[in-house]
Formats: C-alpha cells, sequence, structure tokens
C-alpha cells in the first residue's frame, strides 16, 4: 500500500494531477483540461470497479455513503476552504510532502478537523439522511459513464474555445491514477481514501496520551478502537498517506524543486491556512469523504453521495474564490 | 540566510517518521494479525476503515 501511495504522490506531483487547482481554472479561466482529466480518471476506475464491486462483494467496498444535510454542509465547506488553502486532501499532502508552506501548515489542522470531525460525527448524521445508495452492475457502470460524459460535454460548452483540448501529461496521469486507484482496491478491498487516515493519527495521539474519547459514538465504536490500537501500518489509508507524502517529495527533490525560496507567508495567512485546513478536515467527514474518498472514489465506485459532493463543493469553490482577495489572499 | 522548500518538504518528513516511530513504540506491528495482502480474491471480508464510515458500521 506504501508502493501504490508513493505512485500516487509520485504521479500527482510529476504530472501535476490535482483537484483545487483544475477547479479553480475552470470557474475563473474556463480552462476544463484539469476537470476532463479528473473526469478520465473516474472513468476508467468506473469501468472495472464497478462490475467488480458488484461480482466480489465483501472483498471489494464501495465508497458507500448516505447524502445528508450534514453531507451537503460538509462538501460546501470544504470547496470553500480548498479553495482558500488552494490545495484539496491530496494535494495537501502532496504539496507539503514538495515542500509548500502553507499546506505544510494547513496539514496538522487538517488532521486535528478530521478527527473533531468523526468524533461529532453521529450528532451531524442525526441531523437526517437519506439511506446510502449505490450504483451497481453494468447499468450502474453505464449510467456513471453517460452521467461523466454529460458532465465533460457541458464543461467544453462552457469553456474559451481556445482551452477545448485535454494536454497529454493530464492523459497520462489520468491514467496512471486510475490504475493506481484500481490497484488500491483490490489490495486493501476499499476505494483510494485520505481523510479517515489523518483523523485516525490524531485519535492515536489522543487515546496514548490518556485523553477521554468516551464523548464520540464514532471513536468509541468497536472497529475505531481495533485500528487505533494496531499499528498503524495495518491501515490502509495511512499506508497510502504516508506514501503520498514521500512520494511528492522524492519527486520534488529529483526535480531540485525543493531549492527554492519559501514565500514571505504574513501571520494572516498563517491564522487563514490553519483555520482552512481545520475546516477541510471537520468538513470532509461530515461529507463522507473529500476529493479523493467522496468525490473520486464515491463516483467512481458508483456512490450517489460523490454526485452530490461534486456539486456542493464545486458550490463551494465559487465562495471560496471569491473569499480569497477578500482575505488578502491573491486571486 | 534564504529559507527553501527543503526546509518544509524536511519538516513534513520529519513529521510522518516521528510518527511512524511513535506508533512503533507505542504498538508494535504483528505480522500474524495483519490483514491479507490482497483483499481481491482472499475470501475475508474487507474491514479497513475508510473515509465513508459510519458510527454504527465501524463496528465490523
Amino acid at each position: 500500500m506504501i508502493a501504490i501511495g508513493l505512485g500516487f504522490g509520485a504521479t500527482l506531483e510529476a504530472l501535476r494531477f490535482g483537484f483545487a487547482g483544475p477547479w479553480r481554472a475552470m470557474i475563473l479561466r474556463r480552462d476544463p483540461s484539469g476537470i476532463w482529466a479528473q473526469l478520465l480518471a473516474i472513468g476508467i476506475v468506473a469501468l472495472f470497479a464497478i462490475p467488480l464491486i458488484n461480482s466480489n462483494s465483501g472483498e471489494v467496498n464501495a465508497a458507500a455513503a448516505p447524502i445528508g444535510y450534514a453531507m451537503v454542509l460538509g462538501a460546501f465547506v470544504f470547496g470553500v476552504a480548498m479553495q482558500i488553502v488552494l490545495g484539496c486532501g491530496s494535494g495537501t499532502l502532496v504539496n507539503a510532502g514538495s515542500g509548500n508552506l502553507v499546506s505544510l501548515i494547513a496539514l496538522p489542522f487538517f488532521a486535528v478537523g478530521s478527527f473533531a470531525g468523526a468524533f461529532h460525527l453521529s450528532w451531524w448524521t442525526g441531523l437526517g439522511a437519506l439511506p446510502a445508495q449505490n450504483l451497481t452492475g453494468w447499468a450502474g457502470t453505464f449510467t456513471t459513464l453517460f452521467v461523466l460524459s454529460c458532465v465533460a460535454a457541458f464543461l467544453w460548452w462552457e469553456a474559451e474555445p481556445q482551452l477545448r483540448r485535454l494536454p497529454t501529461r493530464l492523459i497520462l496521469a489520468a491514467v496512471l491514477v486510475a490504475v493506481l486507484a484500481l490497484l488500491n482496491l483490490i489490495v486493501s478491498g476499499q476505494p483510494w481514501g485520505v481523510v479517515y487516515g489523518l483523523g485516525l493519527w490524531v485519535a492515536k495521539g489522543a487515546y496514548f496520551s490518556g485523553a477521554d474519547l468516551s464523548g464520540s459514538v464514532f471513536w468509541t465504536a468497536a472497529g475505531s478502537l481495533e485500528r487505533i490500537q494496531a499499528s498503524v501500518l495495518t491501515d490502509y489509508t495511512s499506508l497510502t498517506n504516508i506514501g503520498l507524502i514521500a512520494g511528492a517529495f522524492l519527486v520534488a527533490f529529483w526535480r531540485k524543486s525543493l531549492s527554492q525560496p519559501l514565500p514571505k507567508v504574513p501571520m494572516s495567512g498563517w491564522v487563514y491556512a490553519a483555520a482552512a485546513g481545520f475546516l477541510m478536515g471537520y468538513a470532509a467527514r461530515l461529507a463522507f469523504g473529500c476529493n479523493v474518498g467522496a468525490f473520486f472514489s464515491g463516483i467512481s465506485t458508483g456512490s450517489l453521495h460523490g454526485w452530490v459532493w461534486f456539486a456542493f463543493a464545486f458550490m463551494g469553490s465559487y465562495l471560496g474564490i471569491y473569499l480569497r482577495p477578500r482575505l488578502g489572499l491573491e486571486v | 540566510m534564504t529559507l527553501t522548500r527543503y526546509l518544509t518538504a524536511s519538516i513534513a518528513i520529519t513529521l510522518v517518521v516521528s510518527f511512524l516511530i511513535f506508533d512503533l513504540i507505542m504498538i508494535p506491528p504483528n505480522p500474524y494479525v495483519a490483514p491479507s495482502a490482497i483483499s481481491l480474491g482472499s475470501g475475508e471480508v474487507a474491514a479497513g476503515g475508510f473515509c465513508g464510515d459510519l458510527p454504527v458500521t465501524t463496528n465490523k
């Protein structure tokens, strides 16, 4: 799993495949190429993953999660915060590994936010949610591919005419990310995720320093306690997260980009990065995943919550981009 | 002296390595209770933690 994580980190860093940046490029410049690459990767995974899950239920699982008030709110807030930090779930890890100061500030708060969001999760889900709904079988696969194609076509229609192209670099990145995501599913039996592992790291720290977790339904559930008390080397999400950071570091080192000087970040920038990092982690737990666990893995394994996440996080991104200059950050 | 990305990237790697050492000290890994190397075809129910987990579904 660490090797798969290294592959993710190296691919995202070397081929500049991301999530927050392409959404920003579409909103600000009407450049759809990055989102097209995301949709291509999701489509490749869906083509294999949905039938695989259908025929091997139990050994491999979908990213199933319920759609509810908290989920919708979480996706929207995540979209706002990821545009303030300019990094999503995977992006924050990759950017921290490649020496981005803002992501390094945001990362520990992202982890704490994930822990806190899971701590309060049962209260939030109690506000109301539908049962988890998944598209299954070949009908689910083709429905997913059809809707992905419709979104891609809509983006083509909305795009600047001269920007209607998908560079070879992004096609290669999409194929590699899709192959790695499928390997993740086959090896671990679960789709690629990020946020759970970060929250688990903080839960382990809290547990072993004697903090009282009894107030949390989530962290006192038998499965959660079992994972807190097990080696982190047995937690799949943690392993790919470690690989993501290390893979990005190795690529940045190989490229010699680590010798770039650090930008001067004003005190307000540190505060916004920390606050947005915390909000991303907290919101991602309410939304049952970030851009990876909910958007990428949700849609590619047939979960309807992935589509709802996409819609509300994209709306949140509009607000995040609007807020950036008003917070004293560059547009 | 100009601070470069070497500093921040090294801090990120140091934090991860420190956490791993902390975890190894607190919980030495036990290969006899490790999950299957490859879940697909193992015959076992995948029970790892995931972002979509609800409190009730963590009791696997």
